[in-house]
């Protein structure tokens, strides 16, 4: 799917015309079978540094199923703009692992809108079978901020523990350049990650690295070998580039549940908060 | 009598002086480094023309076109062409790993004689550029039209065109392996003092080991260099203790790692030969030691649970036990310095209780080492350390002080990039 037309429509759409909708989000969901190609599937790797091999990396189904739910989200009858909106939280159960050569079907529809503090938001649900068999169930918080909306349901938020930066167990030198890179092996092509002047019009002083590209690296980082998992990803302050941000995980363990950071290493500020638990061990 | 599991002895090596990186071998590659120091063994042995066993070797920075760099070096050395070579690798513990694996196979009986080798040159590396510029690379080969290709170029940022040249950095973390070992210096509160005063002791025991012409028989000057370039003969504490600190500084506690107590990267190549003990009597040549045991170990250092060098500190107590060993029963110890504060670490781990209890498993502390038996001819430090020619220095040095002080037995060890150690048991022959 060409993404650049979405994009431009979706710019158009967030000049401030006309009336703010009070109906209901569209409530169809679109299906899509995607095949796991290798080569594809290479490219991401490569990106966000995970080993290629038959385990197919859960944020490579997010870049699966990104195009669908850009597709949802640009629907004239969505009440709020997508051109701005923010991308502040992503949720990813890992059931079984999904592999290379797998095609997965793949269910995307749209949930909410909600209230948030600083404005309102908006999920998109993804499930991806395989066989049909539920490999992944996904859900991408996307916040539009400084609107309100009355039709909008209550959301619990869940508070966000206080970050006390720890000493980087990795260093990450990131050059502009990954905002293309992610973009080519992503499809995300969101003019704020590939272009200083499209980055400063929505007030980033600088390109911004894709929270994904952060949160995907971050997950190969910890390499996960868990049969089943929840992937969290809280996504706080977006990284400009070129930067060098610090990597650790702060609770837990590589290959195991874990909870990790990417932050700010001058401010000790974070960037973005993951945390890795096991499925399994949820269900009580 | 040697049992049939150790017949394989020490008989000797030859290494070029080493140099510091960009200086006198700035233009010497690996393979005329690894020859130079091959032909020299060959010449004070009376090899010429000789089909050895094998010739085992490697180095740590390597071009992709020395595939074969120790076949290549025994091709063009006096050795026969129809001596067998292999390389292989470890990091930093290559050079050693070497002498082990041919001891192994002396010891087996599968041949009679080897040579075991190692090199690096920090000045005459493989350049890569980084992924930014390769990814930019890659799609301007790609590109059918001027102006495409003229967009691509575009992307290209001045940082881009910076080669990735020797690099100490750990490929999973980014860190450098200073910095890595900066965090260890801190957690074990390895003080500024200590790190200068292990540095000073390496610069003035190898300046006495060079002036007593310890090493004349096993160097060879290379290309107007007859002493390794790093020693400062005249270094003192004063001298030391005014570098700057270069790894550490953003850590809280105070940077206490300097150019003087870290090592330098170097230039230079070792080889150490080794045989059975029939095949040295048949030629005359006397064994000096030989290798009775090795171990090695390694550590998860990447998400930060254990020090990037500290695999060592588990080795040596695995060691130990397997051969019904104590500190007390050491002559000498040769702990290579990659850093004065990775053997200082090295030590206090095995002087703190907690640490023997808690990561060893032992009811009390391994103990301390009597320092006057802590390298005696100096390491690293002074030395200077060109990566995977260390173990052959360590390993040619510790077997001919063995055999001209009279005493038993060493203990050698040396940590390696990827949380890696490599230790070995050195027993006079």
């Amino acid at each position: 799917m060409k993404m650049l037309p979405l994009y431009a429509k979706a710019v158009l759409k967030a000049l401030p015309l006309g009336a703010a909708k009070t109906g209901p989000l569209p409530g169809r969901t679109i299906m899509r079978s995607v095949p796991i190609e290798a080569a594809a599937y290479a490219g991401f790797t490569s990106v966000v540094g995970a080993g290629l091999g038959n385990v197919v990396h859960p944020g490579y189904l997010h870049v699966l199923a990104f195009p669908l739910s850009m597709q949802l989200l640009s629907d004239p009858d969505v009440p709020l703009p997508m051109m701005g909106m923010v991308h502040i939280r992503n949720r990813i159960d890992v059931h079984r692992p999904v592999k290379v050569g797998d095609v997965v079907d793949l269910h995307v529809r749209l949930d909410g809108p909600f209230e948030h503090k600083s404005g309102t938001t908006i999920d998109v649900l993804v499930e991806g079978q395989v066989d049909g068999a539920v490999a992944m169930v996904e859900t991408t918080t996307y916040l539009a901020k400084g609107r309100s909306l009355p039709q909008a349901k209550p959301a619990s938020e869940a508070e966000r523990e206080e970050f006390i930066a720890p000493h980087p167990t990795a260093l990450w030198r990131l050059d502009p350049i990954i905002g293309t890179r992610y973009a080519r092996a992503s499809g995300d092509y969101n003019p704020i990650h590939l272009s200083g002047l499209a980055a400063r019009g929505f007030g980033f002083p600088r390109v911004i690295a894709h929270g994904m590209y952060c949160a995907s690296r971050s997950l190969a980082a910890v390499d996960v070998r868990l049969p089943d998992y929840r992937w969290d990803v809280t996504f706080a302050k977006p990284v400009l580039l070129p930067s060098t941000v610090g990597f650790a995980i702060t609770e837990g363990r590589r290959h195991e549940a874990a909870k990790f950071a990417v932050f700010d290493l001058k401010k000790g500020r974070p960037h973005v908060l993951s945390e890795v638990s096991e499925l399994s061990a949820r269900r009580d | 009598m040697s049992t049939p599991h150790s017949r394989a002895v020490i008989l000797g090596g030859n290494r070029i002086p080493f140099a510091r990186s960009n200086k006198q071998y700035a233009k010497a590659s690996n393979l005329d480094m690894l020859t130079s120091a091959l032909d020299g063994l060959v010449a004070r042995f009376g090899l010429a023309g000789e089909r050895l066993g094998e010739v085992a070797g490697g180095a740590v920075l390597k071009h992709s076109k020395d595939f074969n760099l120790t076949r290549e070096a025994v091709l063009g050395s006096a050795l026969s062409p129809t001596t067998p070579a292999f390389d292989l690798g470890q990091a930093c513990a290559t050079g050693l790993e070497s002498v082990v694996t041919l001891t192994q196979k002396i010891n087996a009986g599968q041949m009679e004689s080897g040579i075991a080798a190692g090199v690096d040159s920090a000045s005459d590396a493989p350049i890569v550029v980084g992924d930014s510029m390769r990814e930019i690379l890659l799609e301007l080969s790609r590109a059918k039209t001027l102006p495409q290709r003229a967009k691509i170029a575009s992307q290209i940022r001045p940082s881009y065109l910076t080669p990735q040249a020797p690099s100490t950095g750990e490929p999973r973390t980014g860190l450098s392996m200073g910095e890595h070992q900066a965090i260890t210096t801190a957690a074990w509160q390895i003080t500024r003092e200590a790190q200068d005063e292990l540095a000073l002791a390496s610069h003035r025991n190898l300046a006495r080991a060079w002036d007593e012409g310890f090493f004349d028989d096993l160097s060879t000057p290379y290309l107007g260099v007859t002493r390794d370039t790093n020693l400062r003969a005249d270094a003192t504490l004063d001298s030391l203790a005014r570098l700057d600190p270069v790894f550490g500084r953003k850590l809280e506690t105070p940077a206490t790692m300097t150019a003087g107590n870290s090592t330098p990267l170097t230039d230079g190549a070792s080889t150490v030969l080794l045989g059975s003990e029939e095949w040295a009597a048949e030629r005359g040549f006397t064994p000096l030691a030989r290798i009775i045991d090795a171990e090695a170990a390694a550590v998860d250092f990447v998400d930060g649970a254990e020090g990037l060098l500290m695999a060592p500190a588990y080795a040596v107590p695995r060691l130990l036990a397997r051969n019904g060993l104590t500190f007390a029963d050491f002559d000498v110890f040769e702990i290579h310095e990659a850093f004065a504060s990775t053997v200082l670490c090295h030590l206090a781990a095995w002087e703190s209780e907690e640490f023997c209890r808690e990561k060893l498993g032992l009811d009390a502390p391994l103990g301390s080492i009597d320092r006057a038996k802590l390298n005696p001819l100096g390491s690293s430090l002074a030395a200077g350390h060109p990566f995977a020619a260390t173990g052959g220095r360590i390993i040619a040095t510790t077997a001919k002080y063995l055999r001209l002080t009279g005493q038993k037995r060493s203990l050698v060890s040396i940590c390696a990039a990827g949380g890696q150690g490599l230790t070995a048991i050195v027993e006079a022959a």
